[in-house]
């Protein structure tokens, strides 16, 4: 797995531990707010936040309950207008990967 | 915690409400400041900034606060701040703002004391 | 850059971009809240850390454009390492992203409040600045 993210990315390593997810999913929030998703957009996002990191515990090999959640974030909004949600187990597997187009708030 | 950036202006005969919505950083601190200056233009020299749904002020909003309380003293005006929380009036205080600048906990209070 | 984190650490590495620093502080206010903070500390947290992200995105003239954030979930509370790559602190490099026009009173001053604001609202702060970056590490009690 690459550590070196870009200047339009977004890195959160994760423990597993109670409320992690929320932690992640608000992040997500606040960082498509500010890329102005539509509200109904924040909330998918914050949905698959939340589950992917169930997904990661509930399918994890990762021997010392930890996980990566790699938000690529942000990505550039004038090339690609939308946000793409990477999580990454401890052994550097993709888990999960969802892309979202944006749709611009009026 | 939703950051919608808005303002809201109520303009009375005496006096002008502007409230606040959102992390008060450098953007919306240029949008206040720019509808303060429109309001102290058209003669307000009494102005409210209510920071109630403000959850969130860093300092680059803060000194674009200060900078609308020297515009207004330029004018022999007064700016009355309402809604803060404990920790934003903690600031403020520490600031000097207090001291040029009334702190009030809701508007009706504010407006009360010009 | 670590790539590895304890149980009790989650790692943030944010662009230096719009809104970043407010990302990160939401990310400190859902961790705090798990921790059991009150509302009034929760606050004091966001506050101290966006100024310390501000910071490094006004002075540190970082060529990676990065700032790493270490939340440490202590039993006695929450410990933070704000780091980026950048020149140091020294006056010459405190360049202001916003011209302003010139103090009316000088108790009230509109510029280089940030650390003052984040030694108020934490209760320890240490700064390590050379020329490899800066580390702000600041610790929230749980009970003052």
């Amino acid at each position: 797995m690459a550590t070196k993210n870009s200047n339009d990315q977004v890195l959160l390593m994760i423990p597993m531990r109670p409320d992690m997810e929320l932690a992640a999913a608000q992040l997500a929030s606040v960082i498509a707010e500010s890329m102005r998703f539509s509200e109904e957009q924040i909330e998918e996002i914050q949905f698959t936040m939340i589950e992917s990191y169930i997904n990661v515990i509930e399918h994890s090999q990762s021997p010392d309950r930890r996980m990566f959640i790699k938000n690529i974030i942000r990505t550039d909004m004038l090339e690609k207008e939308q946000i793409r949600i990477q999580t990454i187990d401890q052994g550097g597997n993709l888990a999960w990967q969802l892309q979202f187009p944006m749709t611009k708030c009026s | 915690m939703a950051n919608k950036l808005d303002i809201q202006i109520r303009a009375e005969r005496q006096y002008a409400v502007l409230e606040t919505a959102g992390y008060l950083n450098d953007a919306l601190g240029e949008k206040l400041s720019k509808k303060a200056l429109e309001l102290i233009e058209k003669g307000y020299t009494q102005l409210v900034i209510n920071l109630d749904k403000t959850a969130l002020i860093n300092s680059i909003g803060i000194s674009i606060l200060i900078e609308i309380i020297e515009a207004l003293e330029e004018r022999e005006g007064t700016l009355n701040f309402c809604g803060l929380s404990a920790t934003q009036e903690r600031t403020f205080r520490m600031m000097a703002i207090a001291k040029y600048a009334g702190i009030f906990p809701d508007e009706k209070t504010a407006i009360a004391n010009f | 850059m670590a790539t590895t984190i304890s149980n009790d650490q989650v790692l943030l590495t944010i662009p230096m971009r719009p809104d970043m620093e407010l990302a990160a502080a939401q990310l400190a206010s859902v961790i705090a809240e798990s921790m059991s903070f009150s509302e009034e500390q929760i606050e004091e947290i966001q506050v101290a850390l966006i100024e310390s992200c501000i910071n490094a995105f006004e002075h540190s003239q970082s060529p990676d454009r990065q700032v790493i954030i270490k939340y440490i979930m202590r039993t006695d509370g929450l410990e933070f390492e704000i780091s980026d790559q950048g020149v140091g602190f020294s006056p010459e490099n405190r360049t202001q992203r916003r011209a302003s026009k010139p103090d009316l009173h000088p108790d009230m001053r509109k510029r280089g409040w940030g650390l003052e604001i984040i030694h108020a609202l934490m209760d320890s702060v240490d700064i390590m600045s050379g020329e490899n970056g800066t580390t702000i590490s600041m610790v929230k009690s749980k009970t003052v």
